[in-house]
């Protein structure tokens, strides 16, 4: 943070676009690690009050003494402006996609309930035009709220989308629906023909937030990578920050191993692409086998493999490593008719330290990966 | 969802160009000599005013949230 603040104000001018990307990546931090704005907010009030005390302390005129708190309230708003944009974007994106991951994780097929929800809404619908055309005395129809469709709606929807905007929209849209409804039942049939056009303006609403609240969440659900069905590395953040809540409260250790394939760039202009796509796909099925069920294997990148190794400490985790590297050391890929033998990993591994930012583990994971490497190359018959 | 997509995104733009333009300006009409003074405030006593900010946000509510310096610095 005193790095920040010396480059917030520093001496020589700002530019302009450097000083929005700055606070925009301190935005971003504070989203994912979930520190409430509020608190942020009073840290600035905090420091700008003490700023201010300091500057009184100078000998300033009153007049630059004055043009000297507006400069520093504006820098700081500003910025708090830029990370509060930053925060809410960050943070939308990353309940979207914790919701994803948790719809992935309980197996919902979002396409089929998509067309059941469609299907259930154009029968309540049918319903209800069917018992205005044939006329029964007095009207009875099931509410649009009650019935199978708006069940789903108040009770499960809201578990999918969480509380979105075009959630609360397809809500007003219902209640707007069941108004109009009731005022049909009362009206006289020469009156009804407004009231039903109303009513298919908004059922024809309600079915359009229901295909964009599917849309969004199906766009987000993509889970897996498609080369080798291991988790998606968007999803690193949420799995990390869970585990991260769940050792505040248990205290058990993780860790994280970062795992890539050494020379691949010289097997994939010795295996063409294809060949290459192979080798990726064996050693994602490898390391996914070397772990448990409670474990997450993440695909980071075509070669780049991570694993998120709980109730883990480092050595639990370097053990892991060793077991991984010396199986695959022993694996024969055949590819294409080829044998090849001259396969090995490198493994970057850390355990979890207390910091809240789940990119920070991973970062230091790739450091150690990187320091792997380097110490591969320097040492006699290995050359990675 | 491509289109409302966009719409926020050049919205986001919209409102990042006001800023700069905002900052600019709050640059221009400060004194060089006033700054120069504030970044010798802030300079010295950078670590001062940290330790002060960290003091106020982990004594509130709901602050077991907040990095603490020694992890964050």
């Amino acid at each position: 943070m005193k790095e920040w603040l010396d480059d917030l104000f520093k001496r020589d001018g700002i530019e302009a676009k450097s000083f929005i990307r700055r606070q925009q990546q301190v935005g971003w931090v504070h989203a994912r690690i979930k520190v409430p704005e509020r608190l942020v907010s009073r840290g600035f009030r905090e420091l700008k009050r003490n700023i201010i005390i300091s500057l009184r302390g100078t000998r300033l005129s009153r007049e630059d003494l004055s043009a000297a708190i507006y400069f520093v309230s504006a820098l700081l708003d500003l910025s708090f402006d830029v990370m509060t944009c930053a925060y809410i974007d960050r943070s939308e994106r990353s309940v979207r996609s914790d919701e994803a991951f948790r719809l992935f994780s309980l197996g919902q097929n979002l396409v089929t309930e998509r067309e059941r929800q469609r299907a259930s809404l154009s029968e309540w619908a049918q319903s209800f035009f069917f018992t205005l055309q044939v006329g029964t005395s007095p009207l009875t129809f099931v509410p649009i709220s009650q019935s199978d469709f708006g069940l789903w709606v108040f009770h499960r929807a809201i578990l999918l989308f969480d509380r979105s905007s075009e959630y609360e929209r397809l809500i007003d849209a219902i209640k707007n629906v069941e108004q109009i409804s009731e005022l049909v039942t009362f009206s006289p049939p020469q009156q009804r023909v407004d009231y039903l056009r109303k009513i298919k303006a908004a059922i024809g609403e309600i079915n359009s937030l229901l295909a964009l609240l599917f849309d969004n969440s199906l766009e987000a659900q993509g889970a897996r990578d498609t080369l080798t069905q291991l988790l998606n590395r968007k999803f690193v953040n949420t799995v990390i920050s869970a585990e991260i809540t769940a050792q505040k409260v248990s205290t058990h250790p993780f860790s994280v191993l970062m795992i890539e394939i050494d020379r691949f760039d010289q097997l994939r202009s010795r295996l063409g692409e294809t060949g290459a796509d192979i080798i990726v796909q064996r050693t994602a099925q490898l390391i996914f086998d070397s772990t448990r069920t409670s474990d997450s294997v993440f695909s980071m990148g075509r070669e780049t493999f991570l694993v998120v190794y709980v109730e883990a400490n480092l050595l639990a985790a370097k053990q892991l490593a060793k077991f991984i590297t010396d199986r695959y050391a022993t694996t024969h890929f055949s590819v294409n008719g080829e044998t090849v033998l001259d396969c090995s990993l490198s493994v970057g591994v850390v355990e979890y330290d207390g910091h809240p930012d789940p990119r920070e583990l991973v970062n230091r994971a790739q450091r150690v990966l990187l320091e792997e490497k380097k110490i591969k190359r320097d040492t006699p018959h290995s050359n990675p | 969802m491509n289109t409302q997509n966009q719409s926020e995104n050049l919205s986001a733009s919209e409102e990042m160009e006001a800023i700069e333009a905002e900052l600019k300006e709050v640059y221009r009409v400060t004194p060089s000599s006033v700054r120069t003074t504030v970044y010798d405030v802030i300079r010295r006593t950078s670590a001062e005013f940290t330790d002060q900010f960290y003091d106020v946000v982990i004594n509130q509510p709901g602050a077991h949230f907040f990095p603490r310096p020694s992890t964050c610095e």
